[in-house]
């Protein structure tokens, strides 16, 4: 007999846990966090095995991660921040009865959010610089683009160079910058993958509105971040 | 004056985060993509908003790998995963 089969022989539950989990995942991979929800949430309600652990885990690092994007701050503040989401969640989804997981996301998402700002407005996560909406964000406008002749395209610096860890730093504090509406919805749309009309429900705002406030966070954040990686190429 | 001969770097400008999200109507798109190939400003402009937005997909903050343990989760939290449990094997008797 094999060290392998020997050992699969005295943990078979651990062993049928691990393989049901990894099945269970797979598909998982390259999925926006919106999207990986999604899928748990229609399996179980398709009662596969498993999979109320593998949404549990799943969900508790998309929401801490969602804390973390949006308002920094310690790990702590975020994993409290966590507690309170998840406890909403599971008592809205036995009321909402899994009728629709696209549905049971965007609330999640809006419970998120709304637990980000209370957390804010407790003063548990350390605030971001935050700057005003037109001074912030006409920095980047790019109105002048056409007088810019010299505009750098820094687009060609390989990722493995951008993915730095201090990199990121760089994305997460220029992230901070922004103002927090405007942070929300591109957190929302740009990392967690939702559809802009999704971001717009979560916001409470019309669709042209998160539109708009989208595209003047994406260019507020690539002058940010030109400031840095001009200097990479 | 036709559309298509006033449109330059402002009209890029304001439907780029559209033109990447290929949120915008056919024709936009095509005068947009015309211009983006003659005008070099605009050309950068669209590949490191581009990035800006791939760097954006990518970014995992380092507290994504942490999981919170179960014996971590609050007595009230714990009580909800239950209350949440029992409601699936609910279901899965109905």
């Amino acid at each position: 007999m094999s060290p392998f089969a020997f050992k699969v022989k005295i943990y078979p539950s651990l062993c049928f846990y691990i393989i049901i989990n990894a099945k269970g995942m797979k598909g998982l991979q390259g999925k926006t966090p919106k999207e990986r929800i999604e899928r748990l949430l229609v399996d179980i309600r398709e009662n596969k095995t498993g999979a109320v652990e593998r949404f549990l885990k799943e969900i508790q690092s998309t929401v801490l991660a969602f804390g973390i994007k949006v308002c920094g701050g310690h790990m702590e503040d975020a994993k409290d921040t966590m507690q309170e989401v998840l406890i909403q969640f599971f008592r809205g989804a036995r009321r909402l009865r899994f009728k629709d997981p696209k549905a049971l996301t965007v609330w999640l998402y809006k419970v998120a959010k709304n637990a980000c700002l209370m957390s804010r407005r407790r003063g548990k996560y350390e605030p971001g610089e935050l700057l005003s909406i037109n001074g912030g964000l006409r920095e980047g406008d790019g109105a002048n683009i056409s007088k810019q002749m010299d505009l750098p395209d820094w687009s060609g610096v390989p990722d493995r160079i951008l993915f730095e860890k201090e990199k990121k730093q760089i994305v997460q504090r220029a992230l901070l910058e922004l103002p927090l509406d405007y942070r929300l919805i591109l957190v929302l749309r740009d990392m967690e993958g939702l559809s802009t009309r999704e971001v717009s429900e979560v916001m409470g705002i019309s669709e042209s509105n998160a539109k708009v406030k989208l595209h003047r966070a994406r260019l507020y954040l690539r002058d940010k971040l030109s400031k840095h990686f001009n200097g990479l190429m | 004056m036709r559309r298509e001969e006033r449109f330059g770097c402002s009209e890029t400008l304001n439907y780029l985060s559209g033109y990447l999200d290929k949120d915008i109507d056919g024709s936009l798109y095509n005068m947009i993509s015309k211009h983006i190939r003659s005008c070099k400003p605009c050309r950068s402009l669209f590949k490191t908003l581009k990035k800006t937005l791939d760097l954006c997909r990518k970014f995992k903050p380092k507290v994504e790998v942490a999981e919170v343990k179960e014996e971590e989760l609050s007595k009230t939290l714990k009580r909800e995963l239950e209350a949440f449990r029992r409601f699936i094997q609910g279901q899965k008797k109905c």
